[in-house]
């Protein structure tokens, strides 16, 4: 399952920060990542995923360091700045929050497992 | 050199370079396969960003694929896994330039800001430009026929000016012994022989002109240039006719030529010269025949209902009773009782008829006559200022105007139409100017020590209370007459002639009584209905007697009674008005007080070689 456009632009940059607040990742990487981590659901093409990386380094909530010798290419690693670390913070707040209203509607948790079937 | 090199690196990997970027695109693209390598280069040369954004995307693409690759993925599935390159290349961009410096946004932003600005201004001036240029008046009022068929009825026969311009050809250049700027000879003047020749010489030209004087009605037909007959007299009195237009059915009113008015200051110049005469020659029914015939002059002066005709017409009435006072002192025995008693009517019936009136009835039929030149009609009273209303204005101001070239001309296709939408529209200024010369009409019905600015002035503030009002007004504003200083010279006249009425009165006592009056009152009913007020500040003219001699004076511009010492220039200048401001400039300084400060002495009479 994909996630539709509108979830995709609020959900993929607080996943790649999270993802970044556990380690400096390069772009392959966290697309990977965010594909096998989430079994698909946030997979995004670089198509999005660079232009998103960008946005996020324009904010200054990533930073950007090209490294030599780990691969046959060099890798461009992003990692997290301390206004992202307070970004991820706000957002984790928040994306709790609407989990729990979500829940408490039934949208999802054990409320929400026959909706659709 | 460099382009070479790189395009020689991209033909080895197979791609096509074209556009300058590709080629760092291709060198980031090396060892990758060719389909990768394509759109790279596609979604990179999509962006337009700059070389080296170029080169950073184009590095970390690759990086991005030879991963791929590397994790054992195939290049179909890697192309089909990156996405639409368009929309990548469109994302790509406009997150890129978010990385830019804020100063290359804020000026980014700025000459975008700036040139559409730029654009917008421009547009909207050709728009302007256009509208301006295609505006035309609709002039459906002829003023000048309507001026002229106020006398249409009357014969010519009947009309004084074809008499007067009988009496043109007279006054050549030898005739200036008589109608230079003073008049007043006597005899034992250096001009006084010179002065009776002249006279003797055209005693039939004074009595054309004492004749035309007593016709009722002027009967000029105003124009834009000169009839036939005052060519012809011009000719003769100049040696050659004035330059003239050809004829306008429709003249605009600033083209209106008044040649009676220089003539009529010619006139009465040579009648007052021959009443001069006249007194020492003992024929006091000569001066008065003169005197009573610049009356008629300054009456025809006032019949055409300019503002300036009637200020001409005050200045020879003032003419008459300055030298009216000058002949009584210097011949009073000149004088019979009947010639001072017709005198002092003449000079009475100056209150009721308009000789001293100031009216700017015809300055709004004028202001009108520009309006329909200068702006278009919608027919409903309104309309903008049209390319020959601007051409107009330039004629008033220094604009560069229609003949203009270069600089001022470009400068002039600019302003035209900026100023038509500055400039009020016809319906606002017609009406502004009509409550202008309404509160005008007010002043001039005040006398001058009870007049009051306030209103006139609280609406020209109104006006030009700020840059915009004053370009709304423009033409209200180089059209308007200056209206205090007119009124002022009304009233100046009114006193003069005031005065030349008492110095009559002074005159009838002393002869009935064998000496003077202790008091003006004492005049009064007999010999004056009532003694005149002083316009400087309303109390009666100022009198007393000293040593048996009448001292008759107004206390003068400075508004200060100094007992009736004159300035040290002569007292002429003391009867000449000025505003509050320019009085208190003039009394400042020490040439200013020589002139203005003291009283304005009627009696005794100061000669003018004393001022």
């Amino acid at each position: 399952m994909r996630l539709e456009r509108e979830l995709m632009r609020g959900a993929g940059p607080v996943a790649v920060l999270r993802l970044l607040s556990v380690r400096p990742m390069y772009g392959y990487e966290l697309v990977d990542t965010l594909a096998s981590r989430t079994e698909g659901i946030l997979a995004m093409g670089q198509s999005t995923l660079y232009p998103l990386l960008y946005n996020l380094e324009a904010k200054g909530l990533i930073q950007a360091e090209w490294r030599d010798g780990e691969a046959a290419r060099p890798r461009k690693y992003y990692s997290l700045t301390g206004a992202g670390k307070r970004r991820l913070e706000a957002d984790t707040r928040q994306w709790a929050a609407l989990a729990q209203a979500m829940t408490a509607l039934g949208v999802i948790g054990p409320e929400a497992e026959g909706v659709g079937a | 050199m460099r382009h070479d090199h790189d395009n020689n690196r991209a033909a080895a990997i197979g791609a096509a370079p074209s556009r300058p970027g590709d080629a760092t695109i291709a060198a980031e693209s090396i060892g990758l396969p060719d389909g990768i390598a394509d759109l790279i280069r596609r979604t990179v040369g999509g962006t337009r960003l700059w070389r080296s954004e170029q080169s950073e995307v184009a590095r970390e693409l690759a990086s991005h694929f030879a991963e791929g690759l590397a994790a054992g993925r195939a290049e179909d599935e890697l192309i089909s896994a990156f996405g639409d390159p368009r929309e990548a290349s469109r994302l790509i961009r406009r997150a890129v330039k978010r990385n830019r410096s804020l100063t290359w946004r804020l000026a980014t932003t700025t000459a975008k800001g700036v040139g559409i600005t730029t654009l917008a201004l421009i547009a909207g001036f050709v728009v302007l430009a256009i509208r301006f240029s295609v505006g035309t008046p609709n002039v459906t009022r002829n003023v000048t026929a309507e001026l002229n068929a106020r006398h249409a009825h009357v014969p010519v026969s009947e009309r004084a000016w074809p008499m007067y311009v009988r009496a043109v050809p007279a006054f050549t250049r030898e005739s200036q012994v008589v109608t230079g700027d003073w008049p007043g000879v006597r005899p034992g003047d250096e001009a006084w022989s010179a002065t009776v020749e002249w006279l003797r010489a055209n005693a039939a030209t004074l009595a054309t002109i004492r004749d035309a004087a007593s016709r009722p009605t002027l009967g000029l037909d105003i124009s834009n240039t000169y009839d036939p007959d005052y060519m012809a007299a011009k000719a003769l009195a100049q040696g050659h006719p004035p330059e003239a237009a050809a004829p306008d059915a429709n003249p605009t009113m600033i083209e209106i030529l008044l040649p009676q008015l220089g003539e009529f200051r010619t006139f009465a110049r040579a009648l007052v010269q021959d009443a001069y005469v006249a007194v020492h020659e003992g024929d006091g029914d000569r001066a008065v025949a003169n005197l009573v015939a610049i009356s008629g002059i300054a009456a025809h002066a006032h019949q055409q209902p300019f503002l300036i005709s009637s200020l001409v017409g005050i200045a020879i009435t003032a003419m008459q009773s300055e030298h009216l006072l000058r002949l009584l002192d210097q011949r009073p025995d000149a004088f019979s009782d009947a010639n001072l008693r017709e005198l002092a009517h003449l000079l009475g019936s100056q209150r009721t008829n308009d000789a001293l009136r100031i009216d700017y009835q015809a300055e709004r039929v004028y202001f009108e006559d520009f309006v329909q030149r200068a702006f278009t009609d919608d027919g409903r009273g309104g309309g903008r200022l049209t390319p020959e209303g601007f051409r107009f204005l330039n004629s008033l101001d220094g604009l560069a105007g229609p003949d203009a070239v270069g600089a001022a001309r470009i400068s002039d296709t600019i302003v035209g139409p900026l100023l038509s939408i500055a400039v009020g529209n016809r319906r606002e200024i017609t009406a502004a100017y009509a409550r202008l010369m309404s509160e005008g009409q007010a002043i001039a019905s005040q006398p001058l020590w009870r007049t009051d600015t306030s209103r006139f002035d609280a609406f020209v503030d109104e006006l030009t209370a700020t840059p915009l009002r004053q370009s709304r007004n423009l033409p209200i504003l180089w059209l308007a007459p200056t209206v205090s200083k007119s009124h002022a010279a009304s009233e100046v006249a009114t006193c003069s002639r005031d005065a030349a009425l008492v110095a009559i009165a002074l005159e009838l006592h002393r002869r009935r009584h064998g000496e003077y009056p202790a008091a003006l009152g004492d005049l009064v009913p007999v010999f004056l209905p009532a003694v005149p007020p002083d316009r400087f500040d309303g109390n009666p003219l100022r009198y007393a007697l000293r040593d048996g001699r009448p001292l008759l004076y107004s206390i003068g511009v400075d508004g200060i009674d100094d007992a009736g010492v004159p300035p040290k220039k002569g007292p002429r200048g003391a009867g000449q008005w000025r505003s509050a401001p320019e009085l208190a400039a003039s009394l400042a300084t020490p040439m200013g007080r020589d002139r203005h400060s003291g009283d304005w002495v009627f009696l005794p009479v100061f000669e003018p070689t004393e001022e």
